[in-house]
């Protein structure tokens, strides 16, 4: 019942759903830096910014599990931190401005993402630490705001792209390892274990 | 009064009032010299700067002494306001006022251009006593009072911080970097500003950007890049440019019921400023959400209303009054009615007879007009024929005559006058008057023809009769056709020919009902069709149309039309009797099934199902209708609904069968409920019982000596030879006959059935049983020769054949039974045991598993008929019947009252083999 309506494969979905989000990522970015004037290069590198919460490390170098709780972690945060700029937007743009859309559709975007990643989860039979604190806004005025929105949204995309890349690499060696493990080489069973 | 010397003291002389007021115990008199310098200095004392950010504004508050006070002196104080931390002096301004007694600390403001929080501000001041009398020299300065230091910060600052401005304005921005750091540039949307060079410090910056444009963006970003030490290395803030709210434009408001008035405006152009601050609140508040430009309220009984629309944002505010007068924006419903006097209705002249018309209507205010409503939905109608009244008539027949029912459309106001007049006769007419409510009254009338007029009356005048003649005999024996309905209505046409002027279909709206409300729609003459629908036909009822062709006055009966816009199946279940039965065939009638008008459909046919207790049913002649449960039934069909009886065949004997019989429409038919359970008789017929044997041929004289069966030499039992039928002779097949005689009749079974039910061993299959016409039976086997083959278990069942079948006969007779054994002669017929005998052995049948029974005679098989058989009381001389009884293993009770000599059934034999006489 806890992985009830999980496809079994959930990590595949992810893997495609990553890459057809980091398109829309990108864009959103960009729809984001055009809309509130930041195009310049001394805000955009206030945008390239880290947000604490990403993960520093790339985390499809880490094993499995550990990746799909990152990734969990991660998303956790981003569904905040996008409602909270929806909601900043909401007040401060022409009423339905196209970056109000996308904003919108990435939202949905990432709650998929989300659920492929519980059920994931769920079927390694881990079941995801529900345990977390709303993200508040932390800015305090609209500047900083805008800012912390572009600067999530700048880190999502590069973490969207990393995870895209990266997954896609490693789609043939996950095949080549279950070539091997078919053949029952006891060392890919060791590292698909780790 | 006082007054003062002539420059150098001051004489104070209060009057006793006052003195009075403040001092009323010490003195009565009291005179107070004060002197002053002539260069006496009052220094500006407890100055202090504060700032309201909001305003932009330094406030300024100091003190001179007290001394200053008293006299009530004329000032003048200079005051100095400087900027950052080299005290640039931004502003000087001269100061004047009179010193009161009473209110001692002095106040001065100033308004900076700057952002106050741009840079810190120093204010200083100097006074002087501005009167004649004295010297004017200026007092030395106060100390410079700062606000704002950040000359030890090391955050970085931008000011002013997301403000909104109109857009064209001038907009000045001050960059404050840390200690220690250095402004690089600013950016305004898009645009660099240098630091200037004639500015010495370069940790503050002050850019004024002229004439300001609102930009595609929610807050233009402001950005001053800074360089050095510090935690962060900008300063930013956005600014919002855009525009004051414009006047609204149109308003209008109006109401479409007089309860709510709505009011919608024009916001005009656009503000650039956005978001969730663009809302509309409608005061008195309105319990609706509301759109941004639209407000309702919900209005009583004031007419005039004083209205305030305004429009506010951070950059300003704009109201228009309008005074609007609710009885005039009354816009009206999109309703077939206005209000048109007292009574809604309007009364349009001038239109053409007998003609198609289509309403609609619109209103408006007529005094004051407004708008127009919307239109409201088309209503069409046609006017009747030329000043007549449109009159229908229904003529049922009485003893002695006819009760001719007239009807008449209603109009208020008016009252109808009859003329009755018989044809052919000369007599007087006679005049019957109905009030204004009714819209029928029924005449009685002979069989002779009469002419009615009906003639509509108000208070003014008469209108033209409309005639009605009832001919002599009115056909109304025309067989009724059935037409088909949908939810639509119901289809009705009529052959139209050139002999009518017009065409008249009437009907019950209720014709379950008493007052059937009786209706009649007219058609001209060449209409041949109609599709008739009203609100109140119903599914599952039958609606009766009759049509009638009408030439002059008269009216001829053209035909009756029945229908159902819906059949439904019957609700009513045939009562099913069974008034006949065999043991082949079942008789089932239901008589009093009605299938008339009270149905809910027309009957089409009926089914008769069949159900069998224990498996799918699969009678010869049926089909196969399965119930949801998965049983299976056979099903007969009836298909003429006049025919109330059916005869179930091909039955089993003395088997329990279920029957149901259904009535079927066109609307189908209701799922069974009940069963009749009927056990068909015992068969007591001819019964011709041919067993197939498979025995290798027909007419085989190899059988095995029965003394030498293994089945007859077990237990060691040594049967007596003669005892057991010869085997030289042709081995008859087994055959049971029973007398027709119902006195005597032979009751049968069958225990290969009931072996087979209790261990599906036994295989029925191979008895063959065929009816020809009368009943007779014959065998199938068809051997060439007179001869029989037989099976006799005892010999055959497990050793020749292997999983070869049983037949098992038993035979019984009613009647009390001669019997005697007569060895080896042909008997025609023979009976074992008594009536309860065999009740106990059949209970020993089916109780015991390995018993069983044989019987088993000879006869010719050979193209012999059953009837041709002999079963009289003579002696067959050619041929030899001989039964065969095989017992179980179980010992078993005598299967005759008499005593069946040479075989000792008590004995454990497995094998009885009687050779029976059968009765004379």
């Amino acid at each position: 019942a806890p992985c009830r309506g999980c496809h079994r494969n959930s990590l595949d979905k992810i893997t495609a759903k990553t890459r057809q989000m980091e398109k829309e990522a990108k864009e959103l970015f960009k729809s984001y830096l055009t809309h509130q004037g930041l195009l310049t290069s001394e805000l955009r590198r206030l945008c390239n910014e880290a947000v604490q919460w990403f993960p520093t490390e790339n985390i499809t170098d880490q094993p499995k599990i550990v990746m799909l709780q990152e990734l969990y972690r991660t998303l956790v945060h981003m569904k905040d931190a996008l409602e909270n700029i929806r909601k900043q937007q909401q007040v401060l743009s022409t009423p339905g401005a196209a970056l109000l859309g996308k904003l919108e559709s990435t939202q949905w975007a990432v709650r998929g993402l989300l659920s492929n990643t519980v059920c994931a989860l769920c079927l390694k039979g881990i079941l995801p630490n529900s345990r977390h604190t709303p993200e508040r806004a932390a800015a305090t005025n609209a500047f900083q705001q805008k800012i912390e929105g572009c600067k999530v949204l700048g880190n999502y995309s590069k973490f969207l792209e990393k995870l895209a890349r990266d997954s896609g690499k490693k789609a043939p060696q996950a095949l080549r390892d279950q070539k091997k493990r078919r053949k029952g080489t006891k060392r890919v069973e060791d590292s698909s274990r780790s | 009064m006082g007054h003062f010397s002539s420059g150098h003291s001051i004489i104070a002389c209060l009057g006793s009032n006052n003195l009075m007021m403040l001092s009323r115990h010490e003195c009565s008199y009291f005179l107070t010299i004060f002197t002053l310098p002539e260069t006496q200095e009052f220094l500006p004392t407890f100055l202090k700067v504060s700032r309201n950010l909001p305003l932009q504004r330094l406030l300024v508050e100091w003190d001179v002494s007290d001394l200053a006070h008293q006299f009530e002196l004329e000032m003048v104080f200079d005051i100095q306001v400087s900027r950052s931390e080299e005290m640039n002096v931004v502003w000087t301004e001269y100061y004047n006022t009179t010193l009161s007694k009473l209110n001692k600390t002095l106040h001065w403001s100033w308004d900076s251009e700057l952002p106050l929080e741009c840079t810190s501000h120093s204010v200083r001041i100097r006074s002087m006593v501005n009167d004649e009398r004295f010297s004017k020299l200026w007092s030395s300065w106060s100390q410079w009072k700062t606000v704002l230091d950040t000359s030890d910060d090391y955050t970085p600052y931008i000011f002013p911080e997301d403000k909104v401005v109109e857009e064209g304005s001038n907009v000045t921005f001050c960059c404050i970097g840390g200690k220690d750091s250095r402004i690089l540039n600013f950016l305004f949307n898009y645009t660099e500003y240098y630091y200037p060079d004639s500015n010495t410090s370069q940790r503050n910056m002050v850019i004024t950007v002229n004439k300001v444009l609102h930009a595609e963006m929610p807050g233009i970003p402001a950005f001053c890049n800074l360089s050095g030490k510090g935690n962060k290395n900008y300063s930013a803030t956005l600014l919002f440019v855009g525009k004051p709210p414009h006047e609204p434009k149109g308003l209008s408001c109006d109401t479409r019921d007089m309860t709510t008035l709505t009011c919608t405006w024009d916001p005009g152009e656009d503000t650039y400023l956005y978001g969730s601050s663009q809302k509309t609140l409608c005061y008195p508040e309105t319990e609706t959400d509301l759109e941004p430009i639209r407000c309702s309220w919900m209005i009583g009984q004031q007419m005039i209303y004083n209205l305030t629309l305004t429009a506010q944002n951070p950059l300003g505010e704009t109201s228009a009054n309008f005074v609007l007068d609710v009885a005039h924006r009354g816009k009206g419903f999109p309703a077939p009615f206005v209000q048109s006097n007292s009574y809604p209705h309007l009364t349009l002249g001038g239109l053409q007879p007998f003609t198609n018309y289509a309403f609609r209507m619109r209103c408006g205010a007529a005094s004051h007009f407004w708008k127009w409503s919307e239109w409201s939905k088309t209503i069409r109608g046609r006017t009747n024929e030329a000043g007549k009244l449109d009159v229908w008539r229904e003529v049922t027949p009485v003893l002695g005559g006819r009760n001719v029912t007239l009807f008449w459309k209603v109009s208020p106001g008016i009252s109808f006058e009859i003329t009755l007049e018989k044809l052919g006769k000369a007599s007087e007419p006679e005049h019957i008057s109905i009030s204004a409510l009714q819209n029928s009254t029924t005449i009685s009338i002979d069989n002779h023809s009469y002419k009615i007029s009906v003639a509509a009356r108000n208070n003014i005048a008469s209108s033209l009769p409309s005639v009605i003649i009832i001919s002599r005999v009115d056909h109304t024996d025309l067989e009724e056709e059935r037409v088909n309905g949908t939810v639509d209505g119901i289809y009705i046409s009529w052959k139209a020919t050139n002999a009518f002027h017009g065409y008249i279909v009437d009907w019950c709206n209720f014709p379950r009902s008493q007052l059937c409300d009786f209706q009649w729609k007219r058609f001209d003459f060449n209409t041949s069709s109609c599709l008739i629908n009203s609100a109140a036909f119903m599914p599952g009822v039958r609606y009766s149309f009759r049509v009638y062709g009408s030439l002059a006055n008269e009216d001829f009966f053209l035909g009756k039309k029945v229908g159902y816009t819906k059949e439904l199946a019957p609700r009513l279940n045939p009562q099913g009797k069974i008034t006949e039965m065999s043991s082949h065939t079942v008789t089932i009638t239901w008589d009093s099934y009605p299938i008339n008008e009270s149905q809910p459909g027309f009957i089409r046919g009926y089914h008769v199902y069949v159900k069998t207790m224990e498996e799918e049913c699969s009678l010869k002649g049926s089909t196969k209708h399965a119930l949801s449960d998965g049983t299976v039934l056979c099903k007969y069909t009836v298909e003429n609904p006049e025919e109330k009886r059916y005869v179930v065949k091909h039955l089993m004997p003395e088997t329990t069968y279920a029957l149901a019989v259904k009535a079927y429409t066109g609307g189908g038919e209701t799922p069974i409920d009940a069963y009749i359970r009927v056990d068909t008789l015992h068969d007591i017929s001819y019964l011709f019982v041919c067993v197939f044997s498979r025995i290798k041929d027909c007419c085989c004289p190899e059988i095995p000596n029965p003394n030498k069966s293994k089945a007859l030499s077990c237990n060691g039992l040594k049967l007596n030879s003669e005892a057991v039928m010869k085997l030289t002779d042709c081995i008859p097949d087994t055959i049971v006959l029973e007398n027709t005689s119902e006195a005597n009749t032979l009751q049968l079974w069958s225990h290969g059935t009931i072996l087979e039910r209790e261990s599906k061993v036994i295989n029925p299959s191979w008895v063959y049983f065929v009816q020809k016409e009368e009943g007779d039976l014959m065998c199938t086997q068809s051997a060439p020769e007179a001869c029989t083959s037989f099976e006799n278990l005892a010999y055959s069942s497990q050793i020749a054949l292997g999983s070869n079948f049983y037949q098992n006969l038993w035979m019984s007779e009613k009647s009390e039974p001669q019997l005697s054994i007569s060895s080896y002669q042909p008997q025609h017929y023979t009976e074992i045991p008594s009536k309860d005998t065999v009740t106990s052995l059949r209970e020993i049948t089916e109780r015991e598993d390995s018993l069983r029974y044989i019987s088993q005679m000879e006869v010719p098989c050979s193209e012999v008929k059953l009837s041709n058989l002999p079963h009289s009381t003579e002696p067959l001389e050619h041929s030899s019947y001989k039964i065969q009884t095989v017992l179980g293993s179980e010992l078993v009770t005598s299967t005759s009252d008499e005593d069946i000599h040479s075989q000792d059934s008590s004995t454990s034999s497995n094998s009885t083999v009687l050779l029976l006489l059968g009765r004379h």
